[in-house]
């Protein structure tokens, strides 16, 4: 049984890597139709050849917006993570589950209204308005994560803080942010993830500033197919989301499953 | 005892609040709002009663789109639970490398879906990928996954089980993991065995977790819309045009706003169903204490 189940690991283990190998594979190989395939080495080359162009325009556009959806995300949510993770009453139980609720929104729904609208402001294209639309991403993510994370704060802190007279910024500067800190930053990072991964949005909402999940499907479309680019630019692009997978297992399975620990049950 | 921190901290509410609700819950009704009038992109806006909904129910694409759509939340589902099953069943035999394998199967869930449609579109190119060149050396015949209309589900439902059955393995892991240390022992000194076993100990522990993660698995296929654009572009034909790729087609092709309403209520009332289902079945408000 136990050579079995090692053979069924091994599978898996290769049909998950295999594909994002090769990819990598590509990247550094010449290919194309003239070659009838891939064929030998290329060093970096595919890498140079799109350093120089749109490429590094778009990387920027990501990061760009990763970063300030994340960095809306958690100033608004933390608060109403606190809120949600503390009191504990009907109306809080009720905001929180329809928080909940939102994450199984399909984004086209959310789209069509948000994209007609946009495009009588002549929000559509604006940076603006595409970190509005990527928060109905970003902020249930947040505010459901911290409201778990911030539950498993010993209320013992709280009281505490009371006995001592330490409210509002002190008490989270110096007693709150250090307890969860760990966690902040997983979904920190995962937001950030979220809208660096994202596409429908993108495709929709962000105009001429293309991030790279527009710009890499487009290559593909427009330009025929450069398969040795393509792979180059998905290998620049997957390298942030290794980086996270670093963090910590137990807080980043928590996080892309949306808060679900089977530890608590 | 109401103390100030209390009192104050309420209105942090508000921001975020306000905001999502501008987000999501002002669009749901718009959409539904806009499913009654015929929209296009020129301008002219008039009252369409119903007919949006007659055409869509009319329509032989929405239906087909419907098909489409479900067929590959039922089998990518399915096919996640089963494999996910076997390999966090498998892990169990394997304490030792639990975490190590965790990590490594965490890597399909991070990458974006796009990509993910990008790694298996090339894959299965005909000319460079590597599929392809398997299958040439050891299989006579053309293989031309993508070019077929059962192909190209197929291919859609290859790409959401590979990028998501870790997912359900994972949860059904630590569930297992945790089950096995607080329940082996109850096991031994009821002395149940086999059926009664599942019955009373591990169907407990993980049926729950199964019923969570098929949730999250179907809704997120129902709305299906990365992956098949790039991989497919809801081709060849309109053999994996799903739901979120007909609504996509009908806004940004044909500026058709009423009627892309109209199949988005569709959608929504679709996802809404299984997600009211979802959560009686198996209390989602897990973390709702």
């Amino acid at each position: 049984m136990r050579l079995i189940s090692g053979l069924v690991l091994l599978a898996f283990c290769i049909w998950v890597i295999v594909p994002v190998a090769f990819m990598v594979y590509v990247s550094f190989s010449h290919s194309g139709i003239s070659t009838g395939g891939v064929s030998e080495w290329s060093g970096l080359q595919n890498y140079r050849s799109i350093a120089g162009g749109q490429f590094f325009h778009s990387f920027l556009a990501s990061f760009k917006i990763s970063s300030v959806v994340c960095g809306v995300s958690i100033l608004l949510g933390l608060p109403a993570a606190h809120v949600l993770a503390t009191q504990k009453n009907k109306s809080s139980r009720l905001v929180g589950g329809w928080v909940f609720s939102t994450r199984f929104l399909p984004p086209v729904v959310a789209a069509i209204p948000l994209f007609i609208i946009f495009r009588q402001q002549a929000l559509l294209g604006s940076f603006a308005g595409w970190v509005l639309v990527d928060l109905t991403i970003g902020l249930p993510f947040v505010i459901w994560l911290l409201k778990g994370f911030l539950e498993e704060v010993p209320p013992s802190l709280d009281h505490m803080a009371r006995i001592d007279g330490i409210e509002g910024l002190i008490f989270f500067r110096h007693l709150l942010l250090p307890a969860i800190a760990a966690s902040l930053v997983c979904v920190a990072a995962l937001t950030w993830l979220l809208i660096w991964n994202e596409y429908l949005f993108a495709l929709l909402f962000a105009g001429e500033e293309e991030p790279l999940t527009v710009l890499i499907s487009s290559w593909r479309t427009y330009r025929g197919v450069q398969w040795g680019e393509i792979c180059a630019a998905g290998v620049l692009a997957l390298l942030p989301a290794i980086i996270i997978l670093f963090l910590s297992t137990r807080l980043l399975m928590r996080g892309l499953s949306f808060g679900w620990d089977p530890n608590r049950g | 005892m109401v103390t100030g921190i209390r009192r104050k901290s309420l209105w942090a509410l508000v921001p975020a609040c306000a905001l999502l609700f501008m987000l999501t819950v002002i669009p749901a009704v718009g959409v539904v709002v806009a499913s009654f009038f015929n929209w296009r992109i020129t301008g002219d806006i008039t009252s369409a009663g119903l007919y949006n909904f007659y055409r869509l129910v009319q329509d032989p694409y929405f239906a087909n789109s419907a098909r489409v759509t479900l067929k590959i939340a039922l089998f990518a589902t399915a096919f996640e639970v089963v494999l996910g099953l076997a390999v966090a069943g498998s892990l169990e035999y394997w304490p030792k490398v639990r975490n190590s394998f965790r990590l490594i199967l965490m890597l399909p869930m991070v990458i974006s879906p796009m990509l993910a449609g990008l790694i298996w579109r090339l894959a299965l190119d005909e000319q460079v990928g590597m599929l392809s060149r398997l299958w040439g050396s050891l299989l006579p015949g053309e293989f031309y996954p993508l070019s077929s209309a059962n192909g190209a589900v197929t291919a859609v439902i290859l790409v959401d089980v590979w990028q998501w059955t870790p997912f359900i393995a994972i949860l059904i892991s630590v569930a297992w993991e945790q089950a096995s240390v607080r329940l082996l022992d109850q096991v031994e000194v009821d002395g149940l065995s086999g059926l009664a076993a599942f019955r009373f100990i591990w169907g407990p522990v993980l049926l729950p977790v199964i019923g969570v993660a098929m949730l999250f698995r179907l809704i997120d296929c129902l709305r299906i819309f990365d992956v098949v654009q790039v991989l497919t572009a809801g081709g060849p034909g309109n053999a994996t045009e799903t739901l979120s790729v007909f609504i996509y087609k009908r806004v940004i092709k044909f500026g058709d706003f009423g009627y892309a309403a109209s199949a988005a209520v569709a959608l929504l009332v679709l996802a809404s169903i299984v997600w009211v289902v979802g959560e009686r079945m198996f209390s989602l408000n897990y973390r709702g204490r």
